[in-house]
């Protein structure tokens, strides 16, 4: 019993030394492996701040007129 | 920028720049794509009629003008057409090419396989990877009847597990 609970743990112990240090995962389907690429990709910060710049330097686009907002 | 504006652009920006960046492979012109791909959203958004959703909008012109950036590029330094039937008819190992994938290495990756797949077939899994698009709206973006966005998706799956498993 006492051997079967120290190979466990060796197991566990072993199983997050390795997810720590290499952060391996499995995926069943390509679009899965996809959205995680893209969850762990961000765009650079300093777009926001070089989109507001130029936005900043437009003329406010214009409105919609009223007749296409009732009507369509 | 104003609030309205800087709540579409924090919604929608990583899935926008994740596009650009995974359709032409390069961070700086992706950046650059994305910048237009807001600014031409921002120009037009008084003509914006609400019939498709934003995300779908913004999907649109981000494949039209990276399109057309490719295009320019192709136009220049591609003469060759690529065999769709290749990639559909390797037979590879039966294992699943996505298994004990390591995190780091994933965009080297994704990157690396979606460069020897069909345009067409990489527009097509990009696009699926977004969980909030019908397929309806799939075919809509890529003008082609829902069963052919199935049929297709079907085939570059396949493709896009041969090639990724070369990856490694």
């Amino acid at each position: 019993m006492n051997q079967r609970l120290q190979h466990k743990q060796v197991e566990q112990t072993g199983q997050t030394q390795q997810t720590a240090g290499t952060q391996r995962r499995e995926f069943a389907e390509a679009e899965e492996v996809i959205r995680a690429d893209r969850e762990q990709t961000q765009p650079p910060e300093s777009l926001g701040a070089r989109l507001a710049q130029s936005i900043a330097g437009e003329p406010a686009p214009p409105s919609r007129p009223w007749w296409k907002r009732l009507f369509g | 920028m104003p609030v309205d504006f800087a709540a579409v652009y924090e919604a929608h920006s990583q899935q926008i720049f994740y596009l650009a960046l995974r359709l032409l492979g390069d961070p700086t012109q992706a950046e650059d794509a994305t910048h237009d791909v807001f600014m031409k959203a921002w120009r037009h958004l008084g003509g914006f009629r609400g019939e498709a959703d934003v995300r779908t909008w913004l999907y649109r012109i981000t494949l039209n003008h990276c399109s057309n950036l490719r295009s320019s590029w192709h136009a220049r330094n591609v003469h060759t057409q690529p065999d769709d039937t290749v990639f559909e008819n390797l037979a590879g190992p039966t294992d699943s090419p996505f298994r004990d994938v390591e995190m780091s290495e994933l965009g080297r990756r994704i990157q690396g396989a979606l460069a020897e797949l069909p345009e067409e077939y990489r527009v097509l899994l990009l696009l699926v990877a977004d969980q909030e698009l019908s397929y309806e709206q799939i075919a809509q973006l890529t003008q082609q009847s829902t069963d052919a966005v199935r049929g297709k998706l079907h085939r570059a799956r396949k493709a896009f597990g041969n090639v990724f498993r070369k990856t490694a």
